[in-house]
């Protein structure tokens, strides 16, 4: 197939998504192939003005995040690039297998280390990297919540190396992102790319928000329960997702300071008085939750919400203590809990992984080839891409990590896949991720067809974190039929 | 409903009313004085009937040229009172506000802040962006449009109950406010001094304080006849069946507080019900041969106070801290 068009020039350097080399240029890979194709009919003023209809989308829709550092905050849109990634439906089954075995090992463990620590005991996972790391909360040790379940609502981040194999990136356990950009993504292209959507078989992600709050609602076993989302306010950089979400579910947006414990249970400050809480599906970390209990200073929390919590009178989505889970210094002793809590190999792989002691020889003869990341920070803040620095800052990351080995990690540098995305009038190699959300509750997990591709927008960047330049893609899951579809459509 | 969100959404009321009716008012205001040449022969005064009307206090450079002044009232950063400050309150209010009001309501509220971000230039960046100064007539009337848009969108979208009710008790209380401001500033004689039963009237002026209420055809229908100020009087602070006078909107004010339970809901009278009652008794008990007798402009400040008081006793109703739990037994 000859590529002209939006695509002249396009160029794959490793694993691109949508393309794979043959001799004499490049073959769309089946599944993109009526993408492409699409695509490559659009004349260069249709693809330029198809970029200005969703910005506009966006911007008149308020679809925005607050970029963090500006003050009171600066309200941003987050990019969407037009050109969707597609993963056909077996690969997805294999990653959906991979994120399910991941989210119940993780769950065991946050189990095990507020129980009987097992797996410290086997010395599978050391202790001092447990009880050194910020994220454990002994507070919360004895404590079992409701079904046992820890990580309702999980984050994994994937990335493809240059053989196109998924590797587990990071686990988001604590108060995973993004959720609400899958589901807008979704509408935006469907008025955008109507007839590109329609002609494929893609699964809805529509009914997240349906299911998010029928899992809220079966972690107590009270009536009609009430389910509040807590924001930490308006200057959040997910505030606009904390909105969403809960407009989406019908149910409260809450700060702090409108709830108030009284005898151990939660309250709604309401216009009518205080109505009593059941479920907080929480967008605060631990350490601002009580400020009697967890940091004091804390202005965004509750005082008095452990003492309800602890005594079951309000569960808590995500659990207490989750953070341990993804400390990035557990992270690579997931593989490992995958085999000792359930007896099976991982699916899905780990980025190789070490800590700055034990990378120290290859990482001063190859240091190219490696990150420094902080155990304890997100975002893409903090994250030291060796390669890109000059020799001597790069001695310098080096040293700093050796110095504090506890508050880093190496990860060998993956370079990647990229994927098309629309840069101008054409489409271009950009790098990508995949963040998939997993949702866990007494009856077993589910998961978001597709989640949200994050691209690297500026040429040659690694980095595609929203608050650093990144953007946005819709990813379609492709099935053969699609086993979502309402009974009756062809 | 969160006290909380109430306030927010009380005062995203106040402050969408106040920019809805402060473009209705330069709209007709301007388009009246071109019309009638009034622009061109009395420009000062004409500004400080603006002026007047915005009367908030702040200390303004003002400048002779009308259009300058149109600027001011509706893109100053510095005025409180200004189009472009009440818009980013209530844009402000609604984002705060955001999961409790439908979709609409907030894109549409959104579309208005940033209309009129982009006249002052804020956004887009580019000085093309900004706003062309023959332009205000169209610009006031998108903003008036805009701002009916997010009207339309609470009447169709919402459900009837306590945020639609906070929501728009906000918006009635400000109504009557600004229907009395607009009275106040309008209702002059021939020399532009505040108007007294016997004296004759300057047209324009209560022509201009008809379109500013949306009332010009009101009028025309209920009275049938050349404009009179005591007609017009009576049909802005006295006629309940037009929503935009004073007793009309004061009856829409507390069919809101009653659904809220916020009036005559205690065995004993709340703040809310003293300053209600203080209010009510002005606007329901009076008729307009009295207040004419007792002295218009008198009237006029006592029911302003009267409605600022109930507003800062709602205020301390969203905000107050005194709350005990349910009494439910399940403790």
């Amino acid at each position: 197939m000859h590529l002209g068009g939006p695509f002249e020039g396009y160029v794959v350097l490793g694993f691109d998504e949508a393309f794979e080399a043959q001799s004499g240029g490049l073959r769309p890979r089946p599944h993109y192939r009526p993408v492409v194709e699409a695509f490559s009919r659009y004349a260069p003023d249709v693809l330029a003005r198809l970029a200005q209809t969703i910005d506009l989308l966006l911007r008149e829709q308020g679809i925005t995040f607050t970029l963090l550092g500006h003050g009171e905050g600066l309200e941003r849109t987050l990019p969407l690039d037009p050109f969707p990634r597609v993963v056909p439906a077996s690969e997805w089954r294999r990653l959906e297998a991979g994120l399910v075995q991941r989210v119940r090992a993780l769950n065991a463990f946050v189990h095990d280390v507020y129980h009987e620590a097992r797996i410290l005991e086997a010395g599978v996972v050391p202790r001092d990297v447990v009880y050194t790391s910020s994220q454990y909360r002994r507070e919360v040790r004895g404590i079992t919540p409701p079904g046992g379940v820890y990580v309702h609502i999980a984050g994994i981040d994937l990335v493809r190396d240059e053989d196109g194999t998924y590797y587990v990136l990071e686990d988001n356990v604590r108060v995973p992102s993004g959720v609400s950009y899958v589901l807008e993504n979704r509408t935006i292209l469907a008025a955008v790319l109507p007839h590109l959507l329609r002609s494929l078989p893609v699964r809805p992600v529509r009914d997240y928000p349906d299911r998010l709050v029928s899992l809220l609602r079966t972690l107590v076993e009270v009536d009609d329960p009430r389910v509040v989302v807590l924001t930490p306010g308006v200057y959040n950089s997910a505030y606009f997702e904390h909105a969403f979400l809960a407009r989406e579910m019908g149910i409260d947006l809450v700060e702090g300071r409108d709830l108030v414990v009284e005898d151990e249970a939660v309250y709604l400050r309401t216009l009518r008085g205080l109505e009593r809480v059941d479920v907080i599906y929480r967008r605060i970390d631990d350490e601002f939750l009580d400020p009697l209990v967890f940091r004091s200073d804390s202005l965004l929390g509750v005082p008095g919400l452990f003492f309800a919590y602890r005594r079951g009178r309000v569960a808590i989505a995500n659990a207490i203590g989750t953070g341990i889970a993804d400390d990035k210094a557990i992270y690579p002793y997931v593989p490992a809990m995958i085999r000792f809590y359930l007896g099976e190999d991982p699916i899905l792989p780990n980025v190789p992984t070490e800590s700055p002691e034990e990378a120290a020889p290859r990482l001063r003869r190859r240091p190219q080839a490696y990150v420094i990341k902080p155990v304890d920070r997100s975002g893409g803040y903090g994250v030291t891409l060796l390669r890109l620095l000059p020799e001597e800052e790069r001695r310098r990351a080096i040293e700093v990590a050796l110095a504090e080995p506890r508050r880093w990690i190496v990860q060998r540098l993956m370079e990647l896949s990229t994927h098309p995305t629309l840069c101008g009038h054409h489409l271009r190699p950009r790098r990508v991720d995949l963040r998939p959300f997993v949702l866990t509750g007494r009856a077993g997990s589910w998961v978001l067809p597709g989640g949200l591709t994050r691209v690297a927008l500026p040429e040659g960047s690694y980095i595609v974190n929203s608050s650093q330049g990144g953007g946005t893609k819709d990813t379609w899951v492709i099935e053969a039929r699609n086993p979502d579809a309402p009974s009756g459509r062809p | 409903m969160l006290r909380r969100v109430a306030h927010e959404l009380f005062w995203m009321g106040r402050y969408l009313e106040r920019a809805d009716c402060i473009a209705r008012f330069l709209f007709a205001q301007r388009r009246l004085a071109l019309e009638v040449g009034y622009l061109a022969h009395s420009p000062r005064a004409w500004t400080d009937l603006v002026l007047t009307y915005l009367g908030d206090g702040t200390e303004l450079e003002v400048p002779d040229d009308p259009d300058e002044v149109v600027a001011i009232a509706v893109l100053s950063k510095d005025a409180p009172s200004s189009l472009l400050r009440c818009v980013e309150r209530a844009h402000e209010n609604a984002r705060s506000a955001r999961a409790s009001i439908s979709r609409e309501t907030y894109e549409s509220v959104h579309r208005l802040f940033l209309l009129l971000r982009q006249m002052s230039g804020a956004v887009g960046a580019t000085p093309a962006g900004a706003m062309p100064p023959v332009e205000w007539s169209f610009a006031l009337q998108r903003i008036g449009e805009a701002c009916r848009v997010v009207s339309g969108y609470l009447a169709d979208t919402v459900v009837r109950d306590d945020i639609w009710q906070v929501l728009h008790a906000g918006r009635h209380l400000e109504r009557a406010l600004q229907t009395l401001r607009t009275v106040r500033c309008c209702a002059v004689n021939g020399e532009g001094r505040p108007w007294r039963p016997g004296e004759p009237i300057d047209p324009v002026a209560w022509g201009g304080l008809l379109r500013s209420c949306s009332a010009y055809e009101a009028y025309r229908k209920v009275y049938r006849g050349p404009v009179e100020p005591q007609a017009v009087l009576e049909l802005l602070l006295f006629y309940p069946a037009f929503p935009r006078s004073l007793r009309g909107a004061v009856g829409l004010l507390r069919e809101n507080l009653v659904a809220l339970r916020l009036l005559e809901a205690g065995w004993r009278p709340s703040p809310v019900d003293l300053r209600f009652g203080r209010l009510q008794l002005k606007v329901a008990g009076s008729g307009l041969d009295g207040v004419l007798r007792d002295g218009l402009f008198g009237f006029l400040d006592e029911a302003l106070v009267d409605l600022a008081a109930l507003g800062s006793a709602l205020d301390e109703v969203f905000l107050t801290d005194e709350l005990h739990p349910p009494d439910t037994g399940d403790q």
